[in-house]
């Protein structure tokens, strides 16, 4: 190979490794929203159920940045807590949706028997139910905690981050490396885990991303219908719903909360748009390569 | 099902909202002209709590904030409270007792007709308290009037009813100036009157399905009081959500409103299509703890959870100064017969003390249900909460839904936000407190307190009557399980070319014949 030749690829790579500039915006977004979830509650000017920090229905600023609500609380303070909760349980439920549901997509995927069959009904029974309607009646039927959001919305995720999974594991599995394994000897688990699994990691993490950007919205919905955190718990959505019966005397408590929500979701869509392209402009290198 | 009615409301929130605020000021301007000709004057009317498959037209069953206003659009009663709550007349003309207050004799109204062409008379009076004090109608309210004797119901004459009573009631005429007491068609099958039943008001039923958005109701051509009412059609639907329901007013959607919240109510003072309508009122807003469940049991729990209150924050935070300060008392200090008292002034560290002496030096932890199904209820308990932390009372916070908070929460969990519609003195007592009452949200039961209202009722000199009225309410004050902070002043609206209304500090009181549109 001659200097000429390595160059253009070489270029090539590292354009593909980088991000898109849109890409790195939203990571720099999602970075200063984790750094306010972990540091918030160190520099918030107000604690966040503190009443009559100022008057109520005061505009912005310098001592109130996105005015006070009804109660005079501080609306700056209400979103910088709310973005803890929010991203813990965000990531949470997350995490766990893609945990569960990649394990099932995978499996299923390299088995495509009997059980793949059964296994991909039940998941298109639960696809086929509303989340929201599906959410509310568990939630209503068990009880109302933090903890039951995020499982609820971990189990609401779970059938259609394992149908992803299935797909992209459908793709892999055809491989020479599998086959190869296969005949090693190697169990099922450890095909799972060490061929396959590694080679969809790409597209569970774009996967992953755009449940998230979900998962805001979704347990945002569900505190303001009522069925996230009590009041007076910060939580964006939660926000939303008490501000919006004084909308027409202050906009800030209604603006602040679902701006906030608005721009994470933004965010993570950027990162995972981003991350996809990259994937897929990976995807084809290898078979390249190959050639 | 909730989960339903929620998403329900909340896009009618949202319709009405976003509605409203984009096109509405001009738009519905235009749209609303043509309606001055040719067609039917329509009244629009929204009441303020949710009208769900549980809606009914029967006086006796009446519950919610809609249930009152159709009622009050198709029935009439003998007596109503004026704006003091004392006794006028309506379909009685005047009455009189024996000297010891047991026996009360109506002269009824002359030519008045019912809906259906059937003169009015002593009959349809008699059928219609024996009705209500049935115990097969189960009705709520039978127990305030307790006092009167079914049996002994009597018509003199065909415009004369005589009542005796089991217990001298000075106070009867007010007493059943209640939101029950509605006269009923005799003969009128039990079946029909839950969605069309026949009264004397001023408008008949033209259409009411238990759980449909809006019913309606017809001019009656035959009414009695000359040149009323003043408009052909009434239409009624509920609008829960207060901004919703201000928003429906600002653009014309609905013509009349009453129930509203401070929030959007200096929005609508600004508004030159809208009038704002208000009156002071002993409407009682309240947190009620259950007096016989721990850690409520004891009295100095329950002083400690009074002193935490800063009644004057309360006042400018969750009424936005629109109304006057209580004192655990639900006789608003300016009706009669009330207990004058200096409101209860905010003593963290008296309430510390009484809760160490109670043993409980840690504090306690409660929970307390809140809804948005009265304006002010998430304010008052979010306000609460703060303001009661700082005394070792934690409050945990559960905010049930609205659409069927008072057959869900109410009555059946411990610590709960209530509210009451402005009463006289005795019904206000009477109702929540008495030990004997279906509505006792304290379950707070003490003889003595049963025994000074029966006394009072009982007693003819006023000054007696008076002194008895106050003794219930120090007892009340002092040992009860209602944290009652503020009395909310009546709130409404209604379109620039409406005329004629009075919001009745009666809640369930709303006199529509008079209004006139246009």
């Amino acid at each position: 190979m001659s200097v000429a030749e390595i160059d253009p690829v070489a270029s090539s790579t590292r354009a593909r490794i980088g991000l898109s500039a849109s890409g790195w915006v939203g990571a720099a977004i999602i970075l200063l929203y984790v750094f306010v979830a972990v540091t918030g509650p160190w520099w918030a000017p107000y604690g966040a159920t503190k009443i009559l920090t100022g008057s109520p229905f005061e505009g912005a600023s310098l001592q109130h940045p996105f005015g006070t609500d009804n109660l005079g609380r501080d609306v700056f303070s209400r979103v910088v807590f709310g973005t803890r909760s929010v991203l813990t349980m965000t990531f949470a439920a997350t995490i766990l949706a893609v945990l569960a549901g990649g394990m099932i997509g995978v499996v299923l995927g390299y088995l495509r028997n009997w059980v793949d069959e059964i296994g991909m009904r039940i998941v298109d029974i639960l696809i086929s139910i509303p989340t929201l309607v599906l959410a509310l009646l568990i939630i209503s039927a068990v009880g109302n905690s933090l903890w039951l959001v995020v499982v609820t919305v971990a189990f609401l995720f779970t059938p259609r981050v394992a149908r992803v999974a299935r797909a992209a594991t459908l793709n892999v599995v055809t491989n020479d490396y599998v086959a190869a394994a296969l005949a090693r000897g190697e169990s099922t688990m450890s095909i799972c885990l060490r061929e396959i699994l590694p080679n969809i990691m790409g597209v569970m993490l774009v996967e992953f991303a755009i449940r998230s950007a979900f998962a805001i919205i979704f347990i945002g919905s569900l505190g303001f219908l009522g069925f996230g955190a009590p009041p007076p718990t910060p939580e964006w959505g939660l926000m939303i719903n008490e501000a919006r019966a004084n909308a027409t005397n202050s906009l800030w408590p209604v603006l602040a909360p679902a701006a906030a929500m608005a721009v994470l979701v933004i965010a993570i869509n950027l990162l995972a748009d981003s991350l996809s392209r990259l994937i897929d402009q990976q995807g084809v290198s290898p078979a390249k390569g190959d050639k | 099902m909730y989960g339903k009615d929620i998403l329900r409301i909340s896009r009618r929130a949202l319709l009405a909202t976003t509605g409203a605020a984009l096109a509405a000021g001009p738009l519905a301007t235009a749209l609303h002209v043509p309606k001055a000709f040719a067609q039917p004057k329509t009244l629009r009317i929204a009441a303020g709590e949710a009208d769900g498959a549980t809606g009914t037209l029967d006086p006796a069953l009446s519950t919610a904030d809609p249930d009152a206003a159709r009622i009050n659009l198709v029935f009439e009663r003998l007596v109503v409270l004026d704006d003091t709550f004392s006794a006028a007349p309506q379909l009685a003309t005047s009455w009189e007792s024996n000297a010891t207050g047991d026996e009360w004799t109506f002269k009824l109204q002359e030519g008045v007709k019912f809906h259906d062409g059937e003169p009015f008379s002593a009959k349809h009076v008699v059928y219609t308290f024996k009705r209500l004090l049935d115990p097969k109608t189960a009705s709520p309210g039978a127990s305030s009037m307790a006092a009167i004797d079914p049996a002994a119901i009597t018509a003199v004459d065909d415009l004369t009813v005589r009542f005796k009573l089991k217990a001298a009631t000075v106070e009867f005429p007010a007493l059943i100036a209640n939101r029950f007491t509605y006269i009923l068609r005799e003969g009128q099958p039990e079946s029909e009157l839950r969605t069309s039943g026949i009264g004397t008001g001023p408008f008949k039923v033209q259409k009411f399905v238990p759980g449909d958005d809006v019913s309606t109701y017809v001019k009656n051509e035959s009414y009695w009081r000359a040149g009323l009412p003043k408009v052909d059609v009434v239409e009624l639907r509920a609008i829960p959500e207060e901004s919703a329901r201000i928003a429906a007013i600002q653009s014309g959607q609905i013509d009349l409103c009453w129930d509203l919240g401070r929030a959007g109510v200096e929005e609508l003072q600004k508004n030159p299509d809208v009038k704002v309508v208000t009156t002071r009122a002993p409407f009682v807003l309240t947190l009620s703890c259950w007096a016989d469940t721990p850690p409520f049991d004891d009295v100095r729990v329950r002083q400690a959870m009074k002193y935490v209150v800063d009644r004057e924050q309360m006042l400018q935070l969750v009424l936005r100064g629109l109304g006057n300060i209580g004192d655990d008392n639900p006789v608003a200090p300016w009706v009669q017969y009330a207990l004058k008292t200096e409101p209860r002034a905010r003593d963290v560290e008296k309430a510390k003390a009484l809760l160490a002496e109670a043993g409980h030096p840690d504090g306690i932890d409660v929970e307390l249900f809140t809804s948005e199904t009265t304006p002010g209820f998430i304010e008052m308990a979010t306000l609460y909460q703060a303001m009661a932390s700082e005394a070792g009372i934690r409050v945990k916070l559960t905010k049930a839904p609205s659409s069927d908070y008072w057959s869900a929460v109410w009555l059946k969990q411990p610590f709960v936000c209530s509210s009451w519609s402005g009463r006289g003195a005795d019904d206000a007592l009477a109702a929540p407190y008495l030990s004997t009452s279906d509505w006792n949200e304290t379950h707070w039961k003490r003889p003595e307190f049963d025994a000074f209202i029966t006394e009072a009722r009982a007693t003819t000199d006023v000054a007696k009557r008076t002194e008895l009225y106050q003794k219930a309410q120090q007892l009340l004050r002092d040992d009860g399980g209602a944290i009652i902070s503020v009395f909310p002043d009546a709130l409404g609206a209604v379109r620039a070319n409406v005329s004629g209304w009075k919001l009745h500090p009666q809640q369930s009181t709303k006199d529509f014949s008079e209004v006139s549109i246009g």
